[in-house]
């Protein structure tokens, strides 16, 4: 009895890492041209917004899985305090048609965290120590498993 | 004042939960918002808002602002507009946690088709903007209900489970494994990040050595090649798939790479001795401030 769940949890826990390692390789092969184009549109849309004047960007980085791809960025901002910045954005995010995301009070008190849907995409606002940091990411489910 | 109503997509809840949130929505709603808040009144344009090239859009909520030429909402609309959704989230968070048993966490994932986290709603206005949704405060992964949490926090605050706050490691990971035959392993546990961030994980490899059928394991690693200035950088870094090889005995050390670079090393303590090469999947459950 013990062998056969132990055989029954073995072959469920090999499926899903057979599935984790295999689907997305085979996605990625297959959808060679759409997995470029998520870059260009990732880019696309990081490059339309607008920064408050005097901004410097300290860091960009485009990052990728196998399927997954983000963007990472940092700013600083000349002589506005964070909920400036915070307020600036959230003007800006929503000129721009992307919805604010309601953040839990708790994780909002720890992380100071924004975060913004449009479409496919979501982007998150962290304030760190004296900079912003940026992160556009797409919300799918190769985004979702982390592949 | 339109009237709000919050409806949970009929695939996400039955019947009975869909109308029991919303009825309590509504309730905790209309308590939170009170009398006197103004918020939700739709704008209107005075002489001076025509003159400055103001005119009357909804908003993401249903309410009308007044937005210029340019698409820029009036200062002021954007305030009320930031109250509207501090006032919807309270009530839903409030909702949550007074409708808490009836709210299978599972029957919200089923029903989240798009890849998006957390649960859905549909919040709809009298005169506004029907069928905007509303993404309740859910960080961003998979829903497994509010006892999982608990039961990590709760152990956080004994002591049993390791405080992030505290952690000097990147993460830390307890996992429970089964041998089957001479070469083949598999184990399943949990693992957490120096940010808070709740990992499942899933770990399978082949190799030689000697061990017993069931194992448990506990250990801690590192992790190079990413930023770690925030906890989205660390899910970033740790979630997902990654290869590695583990060598051993009772105390045994891993490396491994991500598929997207990041290398990591741990260190484990483990009842067994040997050399194993093998795939760890994480999945990203929850983080302990959410």
């Amino acid at each position: 009895m013990f062998a056969m769940c132990r055989k029954i949890v073995a072959v469920i826990i090999g499926s899903i890492l057979l599935c984790v390692f295999t689907v997305p390789v085979i996605y990625r092969v297959v959808n060679y041209t759409e997995i470029e184009q998520r870059e260009q549109n990732l880019h696309s849309e990081f490059q339309a917004i607008v920064h408050p004047e005097g901004t410097k960007q300290l860091k960009y980085k485009m990052s990728s899985k196998i399927v997954m791809r983000w963007i990472n960025a940092e700013y600083t901002y000349t002589n506005m305090s964070d909920s400036e910045v915070e307020k600036y954005y959230n003007e800006e995010m929503i000129r721009q048609g992307w919805i604010k995301q309601p953040v839990s009070e708790a994780r909002y008190n720890h992380f100071h965290e924004s975060r913004y849907k449009k479409g496919d995409y979501e982007m998150v606002f962290i304030p760190d120590r004296d900079a912003v940091a940026i992160h556009l990411h797409y919300k799918d489910i190769f985004d979702r498993l982390g592949l | 004042m339109g009237q709000f109503t919050i409806e949970p997509k009929a695939e996400s809840l039955d019947a009975a939960t869909s109308g029991a949130f919303s009825d309590q929505w509504q309730y905790n709603f209309q308590t939170i918002l009170g009398p006197t808040n103004l918020a939700f009144i739709n704008a209107e344009l005075s002489d001076q808002d025509v003159a400055d090239g103001y005119t009357l859009e909804y908003n993401p909520n249903g309410v009308l602002w007044r937005v210029n030429a340019a698409g820029i909402p009036h200062p002021d609309d954007l305030d009320n507009y930031g109250e509207q959704l501090r006032v919807i989230e309270s009530a839903t968070n409030r909702t949550l946690t007074d409708l808490q048993s009836l709210v299978n966490p599972l029957q919200v994932i089923k029903g989240d088709t798009e890849g998006t986290r957390g649960n859905s709603l549909a919040l709809t206005q009298g005169a506004g903007k029907a069928g905007d949704e509303v993404y309740l405060p859910d960080s961003g992964g998979i829903n497994t209900g509010i006892s999982l949490r608990q039961v990590v926090q709760v152990g956080i605050a004994n002591g049993i489970l390791p405080d992030p706050a505290t952690m000097e490691s990147d993460y830390k990971f307890i996992e429970g494994g089964l041998g089957i035959g001479k070469f083949v392993s598999v184990a399943g546990g949990l693992m957490m990040d120096k940010k808070g961030n709740v990992y499942a994980i899933l770990d399978g490899s082949v190799g030689y050595g000697l061990g017993p059928p069931v194992t448990g394991v506990v250990g801690q690693g590192y992790f190079g090649n990413a930023e770690k200035n925030n906890a989205q950088h660390y899910q970033e870094a740790l979630q997902g798939a990654s290869f590695g090889t583990t060598t051993g005995a009772g105390m045994q050390g891993n490396v491994s790479i991500g598929t997207s670079g990041v290398i990591s090393g741990e260190v484990s303590f483990n009842p067994s001795i040997g050399k194993t090469f093998g795939g760890r999947y994480a999945e990203y459950l929850f983080n302990i401030n959410d």
